[in-house]
């Protein structure tokens, strides 16, 4: 089928007798149906609102309450997940408030264990010398033995465990050695720093690299809840050292309790050996 | 009149028979001492069974007697043991007989160089006084005494509890400066231990909060001081909360005052400490504008 290019052209602005007038207005408002449309790219984001939603909105008022709808939604939301982190934030604190107090008693808890630990120190010297008088009670030659070895028995005075400051000030340096690796625990990095700090962002070397989290500074419910993330960041990171302080002297108690529990034990030999002298010489 | 009074009654007419007995001259020489023990003894008895049937006042009153015959017979430790079973009745019914009986047990303690049961017992006291608004100022006398003996024993923490109790009830009944500088003292102490850092920041925020109370300027050179003093302090929310405090006096806006300690109340909850003295805070302003 043979097209005809060859056809006449018609000049149509020859005579303007045969066009109405039509008014401007009303030729804005009827676009070229013939036309073909070109695809746009249109925005993925449901809450961005074009030319074309526009027009829909004032073509059907049902469109537009679904917009409404999804605004109030995004913004329920937004509130919600805000309400989240501060209510993620006031347990952390309270978690933070339990552990001050958990290691106010720790230290309290050291202190009596230090002065047990003094006091079965003194009760095992005095058994010394009560071992002694028992001894020279049983005959004239246990009161001679006493007499030649008398030089080598100190008296009762508390050699025991150092006092309580120091060692407690020794366990504190240990802690701090151990749950920081001499590193200065009141100054931990920012999630940033840390990850500017890692090899591989220094590795990289290209500005991009360069940890940056993304701020809506516009949206303010955007800037709150970032702020509250990094709080809650800065909050956990003190929980972990608090929580590793607590362990480090938890396990310097248990140390301290196996020490007591040698002392108990030899105290209480003692008691009994002295016991049963001492039934010896009430039976004689 | 139930079975226990019954019996505790008897048993009190017993030990006063036993005391009151003529002692022969070879009863003197054998069984003196026996008569007193065993009058205790059923002065124990009749205070156990008066406890049983409540009656609070007989059993302080038979604990009161055995600890008196206690201190006649020389035993010291038992009598204060005593005073102290005998102050546990009478708390329930009688304070200043509690606190009677505890001060005698304490002379005998103090006596003896028990000095750590000497502060329990301090203790014990300033607690039963502070639950009395009117005798908040006995109670701070008390805690005061307690921390000092707690000091001489070398228990520090124990001494720091008390005085935090001293501190917080001087704040309120006004004495600020009394308050300033026991909450600072602490906090310092605490900085030196690794275990009790994390609660320094909490006294330095009521130290600042006592400092507001006086003055702004102090108040903000003070919260300056404890920054370089402890500067994990200058990230608190503590911290942030009394500088915007500070900014807020300082322009008079008492409703951005007001918004500052809710939102820091929406996270974490001001104790009535707290409230009492923010309140105090925001009337001053109030009152006296130009003061600030």
């Amino acid at each position: 089928m043979a097209h005809n290019y060859l056809q006449p052209v018609h000049d149509h602005f020859d005579d303007v007798d045969r066009f109405e007038d039509v008014d401007d207005d009303l030729f804005l408002q009827n676009k070229r149906t013939g036309a073909a449309k070109l695809p746009q790219q249109r925005s993925t984001n449901p809450f961005e609102m074009d030319d074309d939603d526009e027009e829909e909105i004032t073509s059907s008022p049902s469109v537009a309450a679904q917009r409404l709808a999804y605004a109030e939604k995004r913004r329920a939301i937004e509130q919600r997940t805000l309400d989240s982190t501060n209510k993620s934030l006031g347990l952390l604190y309270e978690t933070q408030e339990v552990g001050k107090a958990t290691a106010v008693e720790l230290a309290k808890q050291r202190e009596q264990l230090e002065k047990t630990s003094h006091q079965l120190d003194e009760i095992s010297s005095t058994l010394r010398f009560s071992q002694r008088h028992l001894t020279g009670l049983k005959s004239v030659f246990g009161g001679l033995k006493n007499y030649l070895s008398g030089n080598r028995d100190q008296p009762p005075t508390a050699t025991g465990s150092p006092t309580g400051s120091q060692s407690s000030q020794e366990a504190n340096s240990n802690i701090n050695q151990g749950a920081c690796g001499g590193a200065s625990p009141s100054a931990p990095l920012s999630p940033a720093e840390r990850y500017d700090n890692h090899p591989v962002s220094q590795l990289r070397g290209d500005p991009s690299s360069t940890y940056q989290p993304q701020r809506q500074a516009a949206n303010p419910f955007q800037a709150q809840i970032d702020s509250n993330l990094e709080e809650m960041c800065s909050n956990l990171s003190v929980l972990k050292m608090l929580a590793t302080d607590l362990g480090g002297e938890i396990e310097s108690q248990n140390e301290l309790l196996d020490n007591m529990n040698y002392k108990i034990e030899d105290v209480d030999l003692k008691i009994h050996k002295q016991n049963k002298d001492m039934s010896k010489l009430l039976k004689k | 009149m139930g079975d226990n009074e019954q019996k505790a009654l008897q048993l009190m007419a017993e030990a006063e028979k036993k005391l009151t007995q003529q002692k022969g001259f070879l009863g003197s020489l054998f069984g003196g001492s026996n008569k007193v023990e065993d009058a205790i003894e059923c002065y124990q008895r009749a205070g156990n069974m008066f406890k049983m049937s409540k009656n609070w006042t007989k059993a302080g009153e038979c604990f009161c007697e055995a600890a008196t015959l206690h201190a006649r017979a020389g035993s010291r430790h038992d009598a204060g043991t005593c005073y102290v079973d005998a102050s546990n009745c009478y708390k329930k019914v009688d304070v200043e007989s509690a606190v009677n009986c505890l001060m005698k047990s304490i002379d005998i303690y103090t006596d003896m160089g028990r000095f750590t049961m000497a502060a329990k017992h301090h203790q014990s006291i300033a607690e039963m006084y502070e639950s009395d608004p009117n005798n908040l100022a006995k109670s701070i006398q008390h805690y005061e005494q307690a921390a000092d003996y707690f000091k001489g024993e070398e228990s520090v923490s124990s001494a720091n509890k008390c005085m935090l109790k001293v501190a917080q009830y001087a704040a309120q009944l006004e004495d600020y400066e009394k308050a300033i500088s026991i909450y600072e003292q602490v906090a310092a102490s605490s900085l030196e231990s690794s275990l009790l850092k994390y609660s320094a920041k909490e006294y330095f925020f009521r130290a600042a909060l006592c400092h507001l109370s006086v003055d702004l300027l102090n108040a903000q050179h003070a919260i300056e001081k404890y920054a370089q003093q402890y500067p994990a302090f200058q990230d608190s929310r503590e911290f942030k909360l009394i500088k915007v405090l500070c900014e807020n006096l300082e322009e008079q806006n008492i409703e951005g005052f007001t918004e500052a300690v809710k939102d820091y109340d929406s996270i974490s909850r001001l104790d009535q400490w707290y409230t009492t003295i923010l309140l105090r805070i925001k009337k001053a302003a109030d009152e006296d504008p130009d003061l600030r």
